[in-house]
């Protein structure tokens, strides 16, 4: 079986780059792979690499206080899940929802310029109106 | 460590082998616990292995799995596997990580390294941390994007193909970085 799988890797791959990365699959799953004197050096520097480079686990102290963290993460996701698909398809675009404030913030301005013109306008009309004497 | 990680055949009809715990944990958050504990200790070494600090490799982790948490709703498994968007969110993390930072220490020997074999022969535990602090050294030595791809593949195991997902380079882009990498190690070790 190994040599038939080192015929079909020899006529599947052609690079030296991808002929080693077959040889670092086998290395991490522990099996063999004949290659010739080019990459042997360097299938034998993976090999001191995956050697080297062990598993370092997370203190359990973090791990208790970063899963406690994603169970209480609710209230967030929660909120962001109840201001609905709308919001949360401009939440992904940040610069969707600087041009629609921007644009909000500026309508609003005019409103409210609106408004105290016509309200100025107003007391004007009426200050027109009243009787000269009082 | 790496064994226990199952391959990824994207011409599987299976797919990626996380997906049936994503969708459980889409349809239902608290689901997300399993491919957090699955994760974890992943994450948090690709993060110490280039932050070299616990502290920092804590805090990347754990903005990893919140930012992930936040944006699984979205996740879609079209062409890319849930561990290859997962470690892209750490990759995008620990650069922020060291931007912010802007220092890289390479001196002292990770103290986690010591947790592997707790009781293990204390003459061989010498020599394991000595070889360990030589390769780290070379590791670290390397330019950054072959750096990556060292720890990717060996530590975290993933495939050329996830590596090229999490690093936004081709599949044979990765493999040509990773070739590069060895033979810079090579000639150091």
């Amino acid at each position: 079986m190994g040599n038939g799988r080192s015929r079909r890797l020899s006529l599947s791959t052609s690079t030296p780059a991808e002929r080693l990365d077959e040889a670092v699959d086998r290395l991490l799953t522990g099996r063999q792979l004949a290659v010739g004197p080019e990459l042997a050096p360097l299938v034998d520097a993976a090999s001191v690499v995956r050697s080297a480079l062990g598993p370092l686990p997370a203190g359990s102290r973090f791990e208790a206080r970063l899963a406690s963290r994603l169970a209480s993460h609710g209230p967030v996701g929660d909120l962001v899940a109840a201001i609905g698909d709308a919001t949360r398809r401009e939440l992904r675009h940040p610069g969707r929802i600087l041009v629609t404030g921007a644009v909000s913030s500026a309508a609003v301005g005019l409103g409210v310029t609106l408004l105290a013109l016509r309200r100025g306008a107003r007391r004007h009309a009426a200050a027109d109106h009243q009787p000269a004497h009082r | 460590m790496n064994d226990a990680l199952p391959r990824w055949d994207p011409a599987s009809p299976q797919g990626d082998p996380d997906r049936d715990d994503v969708l459980a944990a889409q349809a239902d958050r608290a689901a997300f616990d399993v491919l957090y504990r699955r994760y974890l200790d992943r994450v948090y070494g690709y993060a110490f292995y280039q932050l070299r600090d616990h502290h920092d490799a804590e805090d990347a982790t754990e903005r990893t799995f919140l930012a992930a948490l936040h944006a699984l709703p979205e996740f879609r498994h079209e062409g890319a596997s849930f561990r290859a968007w997962l470690f892209r969110i750490a990759h995008n993390t620990i650069i922020n990580a060291r931007r912010s930072r802007f220092r890289l220490r390479t001196e002292p020997l990770p103290d986690g390294l010591e947790r592997i074999a707790p009781n293990a022969d204390p003459a061989g535990l010498v020599l394991a941390a000595d070889e360990t602090r030589r390769v780290l050294r070379a590791v670290a030595e390397l330019p950054d994007d072959r750096r990556q791809v060292v720890l990717l593949r060996f530590v975290d195991g993933l495939s050329s193909r996830e590596i090229g997902q999490v690093m936004d380079r081709s599949e044979g882009a990765a493999r040509v970085l990773l070739h590069r990498a060895l033979r810079d190690l090579a000639a150091r070790l």
